[in-house]
């Protein structure tokens, strides 16, 4: 007998996606966007540099020492897809007739940006940088890419990426 | 495995055809049983359905008439078709990617029912003794089954957080080019343009709503719920992310359905226990 299920539980990150994304190896990123990034280690005295969260991109390291306490995940994963999943949600939004769901999106920067084949780890950091940058912008500020508080994430992207 | 998943009748025939056209390995037959004979008017295409529709699970793997064991490892291509209630069940190891689809309530009534009244016809037409009554049959009301079952998957993707794909069934039938191409890339595998090939507009049955068979029951239920149901396929038709205010919605609407659903539930069991009790008369002249 079927048991139908009384509640859905809260959600772990701002929306849940339909048009699902993710890697296969991370079971916590597919479908989910906007969570919140890792953050960084903390530093130490002496030693190695502390390294980011294992999931989601993490946050920077630690400065120099012996270590930092690990920088933690974002709650979702933060990967490339996501960033870029939460970044095309919020273009769609503002530029409606600019592409027709975020899947167009997703698919058009994609190419844009030269992800659809292996990427520098530096085009993928500055990729995610930029659409962690973006994804919060008011459409105003989106309209104008060179000008507005993610210009720099933008030419860096723009930059390592192309 | 590569699960297509859904409410009877909410396109997830289809969704093994157009994966199968693609070139996925599908797991199940076209038409199993005698189904090519009884019916095949529900669904030309073919069903693609097999034992593990009920789920992927202790139960179901090893085939319990053969032993054989499906490995998560050797099916990860494989396309199959897994109800609701069965993904529930699955162990989270066979679910690669989750296609799921779903379709308009008053779309999946009528042809739920339509479904059912070809069935009774195949049964009666199959029956050898029509002295005998039919076997008395065991569904829920559509109306609760499509909620529960869809309000289910969502509670279920939220808990497990599996890699899904949400498809409208309207997406797929009136933009092909558009939809597939999009899950296809998810997939990161097969002929988007095979399947959409294999997309038939034609073979939709339920194209004429019947608002009079249906205005009694969007009475019953109230505009509240109405507005609720019909928002949460809007949703997946403009593919609208699921925000924390509409799950609290949907939750809401759950609360406000649940002596519906008890009720549902409870005739199912009901209707189970005739039907048991149908079956012991049957047997009871051959004891005699």
């Amino acid at each position: 007998m079927f048991n139908p299920k009384r509640v859905i539980p809260k959600l772990a990150v701002a929306a849940l996606a339909l048009s699902g994304y993710g890697e296969m190896d991370n079971p916590n990123g597919f479908g989910f966007t906007g969570g919140t990034g890792g953050t960084g280690g903390t530093g130490g005295t002496g030693g190695a540099a502390g390294t980011g969260g294992g999931a989601g991109t993490g946050g920077t390291g630690g400065s120099s020492g012996t270590g930092g306490t690990s920088g933690t995940g974002g709650s979702n994963g933060t990967t490339l897809a996501s960033s870029l999943q939460a970044f095309c949600m919020k273009l769609v939004e503002c530029f409606p007739g600019n592409y027709v769901d975020t899947a167009d999106c997703v698919s058009y920067l994609t190419t844009a940006y030269g992800l659809d084949v292996p990427i520098s780890s530096e085009c993928e950091a500055a990729a995610i940088s930029y659409f962690q940058c973006g994804a919060p912008l008011t459409c105003p500020e989106l309209a104008n890419p060179e000008d507005n508080s993610c210009a720099d994430e933008f030419d860096a992207a723009a930059q390592v990426c192309n | 495995m590569i699960i297509v998943t859904g409410t009877k009748r909410s396109g997830t025939s289809m969704w093994m055809q157009l994966l199968t056209a693609a070139g996925f390995p599908p797991i199940g037959d076209a038409f199993p049983r005698n189904w090519e004979t009884t019916l095949k008017d529900a669904n030309p295409g073919g069903f693609w359905e097999s034992e593990l529709r009920r789920g992927i699970y202790y139960e179901t793997n090893p085939d319990p008439k053969t032993g054989t064991y499906l490995f998560p490892e050797q099916t990860e291509r494989h396309a199959v078709k897994v109800f609701i209630p069965g993904l529930l069940k699955t162990d989270r190891a066979f679910i690669g990617r989750v296609v799921a689809t779903i379709r308009p309530w008053r779309q999946y009534v009528s042809s739920v029912n339509r479904l059912y009244a070809i069935e009774t016809e195949a049964k009666e037409a199959a029956r050898k003794d029509t002295s005998k009554p039919l076997l008395p049959p065991v569904v829920m009301s559509p109306i609760v089954e499509w909620w529960v079952e869809n309000f289910s998957l969502i509670s279920d993707i939220v808990t497990r957080r599996y890699p899904f794909y949400m498809v409208a069934y309207d997406s797929v039938l009136n933009a092909p080019e558009e939809t597939l191409p999009a899950v296809f890339r998810w997939l990161g595998a097969g002929d988007a343009e095979a399947a959409i090939r294999k997309v038939e507009p034609e073979l939709r049955t339920q194209d004429c709503e019947t608002p009079a068979e249906l205005r009694e029951q969007e009475d019953r239920l109230g505009a509240q719920v109405i507005e609720v149901f019909d928002a949460l396929y809007e949703l997946v038709l403009k593919q609208t992310p699921l925000d924390q205010r509409f799950i609290d919605r949907l939750n809401e609407t759950n609360e406000l359905l649940g002596p519906r659903i008890e009720e549902a539930v409870k005739e199912v069991a009901a209707a189970r226990l005739e039907r048991k009790r149908f079956l012991e008369e049957l047997r009871k002249p051959a004891i005699d």
